[in-house]
């Protein structure tokens, strides 16, 4: 799976070097993934872990870190290990990502963006509660997320992962988001009624 | 009637304009179709190009999201573009993540991105879709060229139907234009046409316009009335040569040419018609003395007159023609035997001897004819022209102002007349002319008083010539100049050479003709041959016949007049034979008057011989003249003569021409043979 990482990872190279790698990569998926659908085989955190880098790059913070992009994870499972793995030391618009995995609640209010990971609605509300003041992207992985007042959900649907924005959860805390990802989101409005 | 030529020109224009015209429409809708295929090419994959960027930034999020469904719907917009048969959306790492087709027919997308495809009828654009700088995947957007294809070829067939529009319409022009052009080259050749194989001026073309064909047309007919205007100028000249080719422009009668012509035409018609044709040649008597005496302008002044009194003697169907100097030709048609003509002819004859008064000068003249016939049952064919001839010349020769009819000795004649000039021209130089001298004496007292000097001619094959042969053929061809001179000179000589004896003074006689008279030198040469051999002018007796009076008698007269002031005595020789007008005589200075022979021959035929005779004696004594009668040959003859009272007489009973007179000198000297009283006083023997 790392393969794949790496190819997200280094792309923007040379013409020459990309076109190379499209052939390796065809020939390399052909291979790995003949035997069946991409989403059923592939890790879903590993796939959670790519939304949650692209999302960064649709979102944009009125304030906070220039040079790097703190991201938190909290909640059971090891999607923060994932997180780590994947994006660690990557660059998001310019900004290096430095994953903290079950921050303290100081580090909570450097975070830029935190996961919360498989939480009750109760420890949602509590996470929520510790950034409720800041520009903080909050992102999730059940619809119940947003309905709590979560900015961002990755929900499982089938095996897609459908993305689910609270769009008043955002302007309150000032984050915009562009619209082309709202084109494909679910949108979820108030403390958690579907829209 | 258009010939091939034109026929081809027509076709040559229309072939031009039809050719220049398909050329540029040809060209400029093989342009357009070219200009108009590459530019909705470019088109085509300019707004491929957009198509795909938009296209492919709609679906960066779908592909960062891995939103299959969003990206189909992005994808779906393209339904709206008619030409876009399919769009393929691949993801980051190349792999298909959606795509779109226009309709069933379209083929699939390759499931990777690198297997580039495009289609035969397709023209395809990939762009890579960037999120900022991120590269997020790739799309592919084909379209159908087909659509482009069956566009172009529809504005293609257009062009073309348009192209064949256009072409009829230059075809259709340049008919119209060739008419323009060719149909006036048309008539123009045809007016051509008309001049040169129907010789018809009349032709002209209808000029319409001002441009280079009108101008040619123009030009054309300008030329033709140059042309027409030469032709009548040609024709004019054509025909006045003709006429004066044919007329003698003196006299304006017909020229020898004419005659030769018409003479060949009635020759011809003869063989229809059953009468005869007469040919009349007339020359002139004496017209060379009042052409000599009087000069050229009086002479044709005189030629004119005779032509007009000629004219008025001919019927309308004969033709008269003046064919010389003074010698005129009639053709007499429709005569029933010979005699017409010699009646004819006399007639002419007749009316030519009444005087002429041309400028002041009474002229007389006569004329000798010629006459030759041809019956038409006569085969032969003689030249008739030279018939007439001959026969004038024996009129000439006959003693002039006659008509003589020909007959085949005058042929034979004419042609001796020939051959005796060609030896008379040399004669004189050879030395075979010579003078003779004949006595003559005075009638009563028997007394030598004088010499006639004859002129001789011995040929060495013919002989001797007699100068009633050889004379008249020295005067027509003007060898009597140098004869009469010789002649004259040798007795002048010999004349001085007599007067040594004691009988002198003896005179000689020399004869000068009458064409030597009228010579405007003749006075000059005599006092010129006098001075030369020193011989006393009053030893010379000049002898004239009465054909001298022929033409200006007061010309003559002068002449005379200054002969006999050089000392010389003058005498009229053959008195009574010629022109014997007695009028004229007291004008004139002779001295003396010789009775032609004769008479003297005749004087026993009749009575009223004798009584002319005398009278004639008569007549010249009262006048003042010694009266000398020739030709006696007999006794009786004397007798007779000295009783008339003539003064003198001369004669074979007296005395033979000699070579050599000065030998019978003494003998003359010792016996008079005449007594005083006129009566024979002794025989002399020869």
């Amino acid at each position: 799976m790392g393969g794949e990482v790496n190819a997200i990872g280094t792309h923007g190279k040379s013409m020459a070097w990309r076109a190379a790698w499209r052939l390796f990569l065809a020939v390399a998926l052909m291979v790995v993934f003949s035997g069946g659908r991409l989403y059923a085989q592939e890790d879903e955190r590993a796939v959670r872990a790519a939304f949650v880098f692209n999302l960064t790059k649709y979102v944009s913070w009125p304030q906070g870190h220039r040079d790097r992009l703190v991201l938190g994870v909290t909640g059971q499972g090891n999607m923060g290990q994932v997180l780590k793995q994947v994006l660690e030391g990557k660059l998001s618009d310019g900004r290096r990502i430095d994953v903290r995995i079950h921050p303290s609640e100081v580090e909570l209010l450097d975070c830029d963006v935190l996961y919360v990971e498989e939480s009750s609605p109760a420890q949602i509300r509590a996470t929520l509660g510790h950034v409720h003041s800041r520009a903080v992207l909050t992102v999730g992985d059940t619809d119940q997320f947003t309905r709590e007042g979560g900015m961002v959900a990755l929900v499982r649907s089938g095996d897609q992962i459908e993305i689910h924005v609270n769009l008043d959860s955002l302007r309150r805390r000032q984050l915009q988001m562009s619209s082309r990802l709202l084109s494909l989101a679910v949108i979820v409005s108030g403390n958690g009624e579907l829209q | 009637m258009i010939a091939p030529r034109f026929s081809s020109l027509r076709a040559n224009i229309i072939a031009v304009v039809v050719l220049a015209s398909s050329l540029a429409v040809g060209f400029f809708t093989a342009m357009m179709s070219y200009v108009n295929t590459r530019s909705s090419i470019a088109q085509l994959d300019s707004r491929l190009a957009t198509l795909a960027d938009v296209i492919g930034q709609n679906s960066a999020a779908a592909l960062d999201f891995r939103d299959a469904k969003a990206a189909e719907e992005v994808l779906g917009a393209l339904r709206r573009e008619p030409p876009v048969i399919s769009a393929c959306l691949y993801n980051a790492r190349a792999a298909l993540f959606s795509e779109y087709q226009r309709d069933a027919n379209v083929p699939p997308c390759s499931r990777f991105a690198a297997a580039k495809v495009t289609g035969r009828d397709g023209r395809s654009v990939t762009r890579d879709i960037l999120r900022a700088t991120d590269f997020v995947g790739s799309i592919q957007v084909t379209a159908d060229v087909r659509d482009l294809k069956s566009r172009n070829n529809r504005m293609l067939i257009v062009a073309i139907m348009m192209a064949l529009i256009s072409l009829s319409m230059a075809g259709f022009s340049g008919a119209l234009l060739q008419r323009r052009i060719s149909k006036p080259v048309t008539q123009l050749a045809s007016a051509m046409n008309q001049v040169t194989a129907d010789g018809n001026f009349e032709a002209r073309v209808a000029v319409k316009g001002n441009d280079e064909i009108a101008q040619l047309a123009a030009g054309f007919n300008r030329m033709i009335i140059e042309l027409e205007r030469r032709n009548q100028m040609a024709q004019r000249a054509e025909s006045k040569l003709l006429e004066q080719a044919r007329t003698d422009a003196l006299t304006g009668l017909p020229n020898r040419r004419y005659l030769a012509e018409r003479l060949e035409r009635e020759l011809q018609r003869l063989r229809q018609e059953k009468w005869v044709i007469g040919l009349l040649y007339i020359d002139l008597d004496g017209f060379k003395l009042v052409n000599d005496s009087l000069g050229h302008g009086v002479g044709g002044l005189l030629l004119c007159e005779v032509a007009k009194r000629l004219k008025s003697r001919v019927r309308g169907t004969d033709t008269l023609a003046r064919v010389g100097g003074d010698e005129f030709t009639v053709i007499l048609t429709g005569l029933e035997s010979n005699e017409d003509a010699v009646v004819a002819a006399n007639g002419l004859i007749e009316s030519l001897s009444r005087s002429f008064v041309i400028e002041g000068n009474e002229i007389t003249i006569g004329a000798s004819v010629g006459i030759t016939t041809r019956h038409p049952a006569v085969n032969e064919d003689p030249d008739l022209l030279m018939q007439a001839d001959s026969a004038m010349y024996a009129a000439k020769r006959s003693g002039k102002n006659r008509a003589v009819l020909f007959s085949p000795e005058l042929g034979l004649m004419a042609r001796e007349r020939l051959t005796l000039e060609r030896e008379l021209r040399g004669a004189i130089g050879r030395g075979e002319i010579y003078v003779e001298y004949q006595p003559e004496f005075n009638a009563t007292t028997g007394q030598l008083v004088r010499f006639e000097a004859l002129a001789r001619w011995k040929h060495p094959h013919l002989g001797y010539i007699s100068p009633v042969r050889f004379i008249p053929i020295a005067e027509e061809s003007g060898l009597i100049y140098g004869l009469g001179e010789y002649v004259m000179e040798q007795a002048c000589r010999e004349c001085l050479a007599w007067q040594r004896w004691p009988n002198a003074p003896i005179q000689v006689a020399v004869n000068v003709s009458a064409l030597q008279f009228a010579s405007e030198m003749i006075v000059e040469e005599i006092g010129a041959i006098l001075k030369r051999t020193g011989l006393p002018p009053e030893l010379l007796q000049v002898e004239l016949t009465e054909s001298v009076m022929i033409g200006s008698l007061d010309h003559s007269a002068q002449k005379m007049m200054r002969l006999r002031s050089l000392g010389v005595t003058l005498a009229i020789d053959d008195f009574g034979t010629g022109y014997s007008c007695l009028g004229y005589l007291p004008e004139l200075p002779f001295s003396a008057l010789k009775i032609d022979r004769s008479f003297v021959r005749n004087l026993h035929l009749s009575s009223e011989t004798a009584t002319m005779l005398h009278s004639m004696i008569e007549l010249g004594k009262k006048m003042g003249m010694r009266v000398i009668v020739e030709g006696i040959e007999e006794e009786s003859q004397l007798e007779t003569v000295a009783a008339m009272g003539a003064n003198e007489v001369q004669g074979y009973l007296l005395g033979r021409p000699s070579p050599t007179p000065r030998i019978q000198f003494a003998e003359y000297l010792e016996a008079p043979k005449l007594s005083i009283d006129g009566e024979l006083i002794e025989p002399i023997e020869f």
